[in-house]
C-alpha cells in the first residue's frame, strides 16, 4: 500500500494494516508523518512537532 | 491508551496478539471524557489500561480520570508522577537509601548561585518537569551559571524552580534498566561517542547490551519500588565501583532495549498486565 509524502510528493509504502496515529518517516525528505485515517482511503499528515511535555 | 502508535506501541500491539489478549486502542487525540458525570460505559470492556501517550500531561490526567472513576491503570497515577516530577523522584531515592547524585532546590537566582558555589562546578540544572534531556544544561562556571539562571527566569514560572545537581563525572555512557513487576527485565548501556555528556538516546546515543549484574539488579528494584509497582525505565550512573540512579521513567520507551538484549520487553509488559487485570 502506498501513499503520497504530503512535504515532498514521494510515494511511501506503508504496511498491510496501518492504523490511526501510526508515525512514520518519509524516506526521501525525512518528514515525521502520522496517519490521520485509514477508512475509506489512508491519509496521513506531517506530524506535529515535539511538544514541551514529550517524553518518558 | 496512545496518542502516538510508534514502533514501541507497535510491538505491544503485536504481542497482546500473541498471548491472545484482546487490545482496544484508545485514541486520547480524539476523546473528551465528562468528569463530573463520568460514564463508564465507553471503557466497561476494558480491563486494564496501559497508558502510552507521549505527552506527558495527557497521559498523567487520563491516568487519575480513569484511576478516580475505578479502573486499573499501568502505571497508576502516583508511581507516574513521582517519576514524572523530578523533585519527588529524587526525594523517594533519597528517602530509601538509593544512592543518587545530590541534589540542592533553589527558588531564586540569587540562591541558585549560592547552591552551585556549594555544588561546585561543573553542576546540572535541569527542568522539574522534562524528558529526553530537554533543557538539562551543564554549567561549567559561574558567569555560565547567572546565564542559564537568567534564561530559566525568563521562560516561566515552572523553570524557576532550579533542580540543580552535583555532575557526576561517569564514562560516555549511563545504564538504562527495565523493571517490569519485581523482576529487571533487561538492561541497556547508553553510549554517547560523539562528545556530548548527555547519554538519552534522544540525543544519540547507542544502546547495547548492558549484563545485569547483582549490584544494578538491586538498585534498580529498589529505585521502582520506591516509586511504586509498575513498569519503569530506571537510569544509572557509574560512579567510582558502584552507581547512582538519578531518574525512573514511568513510560519507558523499549523498542532499542528490546532490539539489542533479544528479551521480548512488550511480551513481558503485556504478561505483566494480565497479572494486574486478575487482581
Amino acid at each position: 500500500m502506498k501513499v503520497e509524502c504530503p512535504e515532498c510528493g514521494e510515494a511511501i509504502t506503508l504496511n498491510q494494516n496501518p492504523v490511526v496515529r501510526e508515525v512514520l518517516e518519509c524516506g526521501e525528505c525525512g518528514s515525521q508523518l502520522v496517519v490521520t485515517q485509514v477508512e475509506p482511503e489512508v491519509r496521513v499528515e506531517v506530524s506535529e512537532e515535539i511538544g514541551e511535555d514529550w517524553g518518558e | 491508551m496512545i496518542d502516538r502508535i510508534r514502533l514501541d506501541e507497535k510491538l505491544l500491539i503485536a504481542a497482546a496478539r500473541r498471548f491472545h489478549v484482546d487490545v482496544e486502542i484508545v485514541d486520547t487525540s480524539s476523546i473528551f471524557l465528562d468528569i463530573t458525570r463520568f460514564s463508564k460505559k465507553n471503557f466497561n470492556a476494558i480491563d486494564v489500561f496501559l497508558q502510552r501517550c507521549v505527552s506527558t500531561l495527557r497521559g498523567l490526567y487520563i491516568t487519575k480520570i480513569l484511576e478516580e472513576y475505578g479502573f486499573n491503570v499501568v502505571n497508576n497515577f502516583e508511581p507516574s508522577l513521582r517519576c514524572i516530577d523530578k523533585i519527588q523522584c529524587s526525594i523517594a531515592l533519597a528517602k530509601n537509601g538509593i544512592p543518587t547524585p545530590k541534589t540542592i532546590i533553589s527558588f531564586t537566582e540569587e540562591a541558585s548561585l549560592k547552591a552551585l558555589r556549594d555544588l561546585g562546578y561543573p553542576a546540572i540544572v535541569k527542568p522539574v518537569l522534562g524528558s529526553w534531556a530537554r533543557l538539562v544544561a551543564k554549567i561549567n562556571d559561574e558567569d555560565a551559571a547567572k546565564s542559564v539562571l537568567e534564561d530559566r527566569k525568563i521562560i516561566g514560572a515552572w523553570y524557576s524552580i532550579y533542580y540543580l545537581q552535583k555532575y557526576i563525572n561517569k564514562p560516555n555512557r549511563d545504564i538504562r534498566s527495565t523493571v517490569i513487576g519485581d523482576k529487571v527485565v533487561a538492561a541497556i548501556y547508553r553510549v554517547n561517542e560523539s562528545g556530548d555528556w548527555r547519554t538519552n538516546t534522544a540525543r544519540g546515543a547507542k544502546a547495547t547490551n548492558c549484563k545485569i549484574t547483582p549490584r544494578i539488579e538491586e538498585l534498580s528494584l529498589k529505585a521502582a519500588s520506591a516509586m511504586g509497582r509498575g513498569v519503569f525505565g530506571v537510569d544509572l550512573m557509574e560512579e567510582g565501583n558502584d552507581f547512582l540512579v538519578h531518574e525512573v521513567n514511568h513510560s519507558p520507551e523499549f523498542k532499542n532495549v528490546q532490539r539489542v538484549t533479544g528479551v521480548n520487553i512488550a511480551g513481558e509488559i503485556i504478561k505483566y498486565l494480565k497479572e494486574v487485570a486478575r487482581r
